[in-house]
């Protein structure tokens, strides 16, 4: 399999956040209307899907282009001894709280192109950090932020709103930042696609709306100038994999796992939005940011795949096939486990 | 079904009139209208949420149909196909092809297909933007009302409402899926109607009472020749 960086420019507000697993769902219903996305067709893909991923989609990011650090990713779930405690030595109790309380806002971990992460020298940054590197000045507030946009229904007898059905009622919606970038990294097996039908499909993902809302206005975007292979870092004696998407791993291949939990209560695209049964099974994932440790075992094994987790089936009481994708791109790295 | 093309139908909307598209009562800043409108919450700027053309457009067209007498005033959905007929049946089809259906009948949703048009959110075009920029002018205006106590002849009730001024300009863009050659030029139609009809009336709110009026302007001329030959009813809008 190939990795892939490609950037994104949101063009609109977004109900639903560009996570992998929404993606890789978008990119089926693309590859389902058009044949030719994927050589042999969708149903071909996800007949194997368990034993081999046709892509795997990351999570966006922001990316700033040009910079010697381009990637915005987010911090890693790891204890905050794994974090910060080397850079805040501070004399007195005071002074320790206060630099706690600074360190639990940044949020985000600045990653240079070549992928490498190293906590020795961590590149932790907050929101408004990041708004400033997207406007070029100081900023106190987040690059990224929501508000409640009200929606009514128009009664057909009156062309009024009104009460029940007709009532107003409001939906969140997230706003990036004008000129904010968002990068992508997409895993491709050559022997599906490849880079040029993958971005055919994000564009018109983009083109025709993202996630919720998207025939009202949401999830707009546009790709940006990048689209190029990246490679992950290698030749160092890694310990552990950093999860770009949420994930579900594989039973008994790691030892440790610092993660936080996300469930996505799954809806069903397209036309089956509106089927009788338009919710998929809940799935408790690990969300994007995971840090799972391989089991020794297992070490090899899981460095020889440029991804991470299993596929999840049985999800949907709609379209038996349906599957969410429980993959996820990794970055390997070093991690100093503390006794 | 095959994705056969999307169409992408650009153009520029224009207001006639002051357009009031609102953000709700959630909070009230201090000097503010008590009637904000809705606006871009990092730029400050007005738009027209793609949800307030569809939804107006989609009104608009099913009140034309005369189906609404079925519906009690809520939207069409693939429940009501199973009672028409003829013309009224693929009137109600185009509406819920275009627009959606509600998941209550799932086999005749499923016939349908998924929802063909995509309306953008519409941003003030960037021309606009310069001249109100150059001339200092501002990208919104308050209008004040009351009402008149019928007795006494005077005002009561005032009340001031944030509105985007006449001859704005704002950006439009609607997709438009193809899944079947045959459905392309219907679907097409349908939806050049469903904007001539918002042109005669209104967007957003106090419609009534002169707000809201826009005229839209397509970057393709064919488009814009064919919706301006657009006759909408048999007396042509005439007495």
């Amino acid at each position: 399999m190939k990795l892939y960086a490609i950037s994104l420019e949101p063009i609109s507000g977004f109900g639903t956040p560009l996570k992998g697993d929404t993606l890789f769902g978008h990119f089926c219903w693309q590859a389902a209307y058009d044949s030719k996305l994927l050589n042999g067709g969708l149903d071909k893909w996800i007949d194997c899907y368990g034993k081999k991923p046709c892509v795997v989609f990351s999570s966006a990011m922001p990316y700033f282009s040009g910079q010697s650090t381009p990637y915005a990713v987010k911090r890693p779930d790891l204890p905050r001894s794994y974090l910060f405690n080397k850079l805040k030595e501070k004399p007195n109790k005071r002074e320790q709280i206060s630099a706690r309380k600074e360190d639990s806002k940044k949020k985000w971990m600045l990653l240079e192109k070549s992928l490498t992460i190293n906590l020795d020298k961590p590149l932790f940054r907050t929101d408004a950090d990041l708004a400033g590197m997207v406007a070029g000045e100081n900023l106190s507030g987040s690059f990224r932020c929501s508000f409640e946009q009200p929606h009514n229904t128009i009664n057909r007898l009156t062309l009024t709103t009104g009460e029940g059905a007709f009532a107003p009622f409001a939906e969140t919606v997230h706003f990036y930042m004008p000129e904010t970038e968002l990068a992508l990294f997409v895993l491709v097996d050559e022997t599906a696609t490849d880079l040029e039908r993958v971005c055919t499909a994000l564009e018109r993902m983009g083109q025709f709306g993202y996630g919720k809302n998207a025939s009202t206005g949401l999830g707009r975007f546009r790709l940006g100038s990048l689209r190029e292979e990246v490679s992950l870092p290698s030749g160092q004696a890694f310990n552990a994999c950093y999860a770009l998407a949420p994930v579900v791993p594989e039973r008994g291949r790691f030892s440790k796992a610092f993660f936080q939990p996300f469930v996505r209560f799954g809806k069903h695209g397209d036309e089956l939005a509106r089927s009788p049964h338009p919710f998929k099974n809940p799935v408790i994932m690990a969300d994007e940011g995971a840090v799972f440790l391989p089991a020794t075992e297992a070490t090899e094994e899981v460095f020889l795949k440029p991804y991470i987790g299993t596929a999840v089936k049985n999800i949907s009481k709609a379209l038996k096939s349906s599957v969410v994708q429980g993959y996820a791109p990794y970055v390997p790295f070093h991690l100093e486990v503390n006794s | 079904m095959q994705l056969l093309n999307i169409l992408n139908i650009k153009g520029t909307i224009t207001l006639k009139s002051g357009l009031h598209i609102g953000a709700g009562d959630v909070e009230m800043h201090i000097g503010g209208t008590d009637n904000p409108i809705i606006k871009h919450p990092n730029t400050q700027e007005p738009y027209i949420p793609g949800s307030s053309i569809k939804g107006k457009v989609r009104s608009l067209l099913e009140l034309k149909s005369g189906l609404v007498v079925k519906t009690d005033g809520n939207p069409l959905s693939a429940r009501l196909l199973k009672g028409l007929k003829g013309e009224e049946r693929q009137e109600c089809e185009t509406i819920l092809k275009l627009f959606g259906s509600s998941g209550a009948d799932g086999e005749a949703v499923a016939e349908l297909g998924p929802s063909r048009v995509s309306f953008a959110d519409c941003p003030i075009t960037k021309n606009w933007q310069e001249k109100v920029r150059q001339s200092r002018w501002s990208l919104t205006e308050v209008k004040s009302e009351n009402s008149i106590n019928r007795i006494k002849g005077t005002a009561e009730n005032p009340r001031f409402t944030e509105r985007v001024p006449s001859d704005t300009e704002f950006a439009f863009s609607v997709c438009l899926k193809v899944l079947k050659p045959e459905e392309e030029q219907p679907l097409l139609e349908a939806l050049l109607q469903g904007l001539k009809l918002l042109e005669l009336d209104a967007l957003g709110g106090s419609g009534s009472r002169g707000y809201g009026k826009v005229q839209f302007r397509f970057e393709d001329e064919s488009i814009q020749k064919r919706f301006e030959s657009i006759d909408l009813f048999s007396r042509g809008g005439k007495l």
